[in-house]
């Protein structure tokens, strides 16, 4: 189990690599440049788990049957992907909100507000769309399924695409959304219903990946 | 054979009542087989016969419908301690999955995991077949992605090491330094390899014992020499072959007609070849392995 988790901290940290080289850049964009570009991925930066996360898992699935070409358990490899995936996930939230709160150090006219009631939203957004594109790699190859899987990619880019508009106040959607809280009624229900759909995700992955045949 | 290298001694790896079936296809039935320990099997199949199934069910790379695959009596399904005694070297594709991966990161995940790698072996075998460490492997020409599979199953070490078709691609001077390689190391370990492989007659004389699959069934399974030594081509006019046949009671296996002249491929003993050769007009020849796997798995394939 240690040599699995290494294996998975050196995918982790490429792909964290990745997140902040990503956030420095939209910081430092946004704080010396006078390009539209940053300050439209500054908005954003409050949805980066909803993307950066399930599309590094959407094409991991190499990564992930690795281990199991080489003789290891797939209990502990599916273990070893749910920690790198949650891990992924808690990591590119913190890295946003460290973001977020230096662009709005830096700059006045910064009007995205993510309080600590916001941060569960996405964290379950996040997560139940990272065990989304896990599971459409590991959805067998039938018919029926393929098109399952076709549908399960559409669904996940325009629920993450419209998270991503409610959260950016710049495109001025109605105030009752905002702030974005788990405290509020509805985002209550949404970050429950994005929990169940999380751990949904999570089991349906493993009724897949336990009996799925190891290709590379 | 001797064995001068740590690792586990290989032990019997068995397939119990093994079936598989993909949707309403099957694939494997009730399939019963052991491989001996310490031997080379080469396993025979036409395309579809099941043997990449089954060398992934008895790695626990693949799932059986039915029954299942033991390693020393011992389950292989999710059992640590069997899996890292196996390694299944299939053969790598060149799909999108592969992009992200390169030769090295691919040998490096080998030695993170196998528990019996040698690095000093992985590198002298990455020399000789000159593979390019940097290349993402989907690059890779089909030819070198067999050398690393080929790489990666023979530095794992592993006790009982499962090559499919790992040859495929490779030049015909590389297929004989693969066989060289491959019989100093059987040489030096004493592992168990199972070969499958397409070209027979290229590696029979490496294989001590062959397993010929046929539609998910085991039709032969003995050593390599026993069993060509049981078949033979007779040959002569039409007529005289078949009463010859006919009164010894043999049913021919594969038949070619020219004319008022025909061929057969016939198993048997060396009695009945004794006789059959002491006829005026028959002439009986030998076959070998491939000539044998067709006359098994033709389903009498009648050629005029």
């Amino acid at each position: 189990m240690r040599n699995l988790l290494r294996y998975y901290a050196n995918n982790f940290l490429q792909y964290m690599a990745v997140v902040v080289v990503f956030v420095a850049l939209v910081i430092l964009g946004s704080r010396y440049t006078p390009l539209s570009l940053f300050e439209s991925y500054s908005y954003m930066m409050p949805s980066l788990g909803l993307w950066l996360a399930p599309l590094t898992m959407a094409g991991c699935r190499a990564t992930t049957s690795l281990p199991i070409y080489f003789g290891v358990r797939r209990r502990n490899t599916f273990i070893g992907i749910q920690i790198m995936a949650v891990a992924m996930v808690l990591c590119t939230l913190a890295l946003a909100a460290v973001g977020m709160a230096c662009i709005k150090m830096w700059t006045t006219d910064y009007s995205v507000d993510l309080g600590p009631e916001g941060l569960p939203v996405l964290l379950a957004a996040s997560l139940a769309m990272t065990e989304l594109a896990l599971l459409a790699q590991y959805v067998p190859n039938g018919g029926k399924q393929r098109t399952a899987s076709i549908m399960l990619v559409l669904i996940m880019i325009v629920f993450a695409a419209s998270i991503t508009l409610g959260v950016i106040k710049a495109v001025g959607f109605p105030i009752p959304l905002f702030p974005v809280s788990v405290l509020r009624p509805g985002w209550g229900v949404f970050t429950a219903v994005c929990a169940l759909a999380a751990v949904g995700g999570v089991a349906l992955t493993w009724h897949y990946y336990r009996k799925a045949v190891i290709r590379l | 054979m001797t064995n001068n290298i740590s690792m586990p001694a290989p032990q019997a790896l068995q397939a119990a009542k093994l079936c598989k079936n993909y949707g309403k296809q099957t694939v494997l039935k009730d399939l019963d087989l052991t491989f001996e320990p310490g031997l080379i099997y080469g396993l025979i199949g036409r395309n579809g016969a099941g043997k990449t199934t089954l060398l992934g069910i008895l790695s626990g790379q693949n799932f059986a419908t039915g029954g299942q695959a033991l390693y020393g009596g011992q389950p292989v399904w999710e059992n640590s301690a069997v899996l890292s005694n196996l390694h299944f070297a299939r053969e790598l594709s060149a799909s999108s999955e592969l992009a992200t991966l390169s030769v090295k990161r691919f040998l490096q995940a080998g030695k993170m995991f196998c528990p019996c790698w040698n690095q000093s072996f992985a590198e002298e075998l990455v020399q000789k077949f000159e593979l390019p460490m940097k290349k993402m492997i989907n690059r890779l020409s089909r030819g070198q992605m067999s050398m690393v599979s080929i790489t990666a199953a023979l530095a794992s070490r592993a006790p009982v090491t499962l090559l499919d078709e790992p040859t495929a691609g490779l030049d015909v001077v590389a297929r004989e330094r693969f066989y060289r390689i491959l019989l100093e190391e059987y040489q030096r370990t004493g592992r168990t390899f199972v070969i499958s492989t397409h070209i027979i007659e290229e590696a029979a004389s490496v294989f001590e014992k062959v397993v010929i699959l046929d539609e998910g069934k085991v039709v032969a399974d003995q050593d390599t020499e026993d069993l060509v030594g049981q078949f033979r081509y007779i040959s002569g006019p039409a007529a005289l072959l078949d009463s010859a046949l006919a009164d010894r009671g043999v049913t021919p296996l594969q038949t070619q007609v020219l004319g008022g002249h025909k061929m057969v491929a016939v198993r048997g003993s060396e009695e009945l070849f004794d006789e059959l050769a002491a006829e005026d007009g028959l002439t009986v020849e030998g076959m070998n392995l491939q000539n044998v796997f067709v006359a098994l798995c033709g389903h009498g394939d009648e050629e005029g």
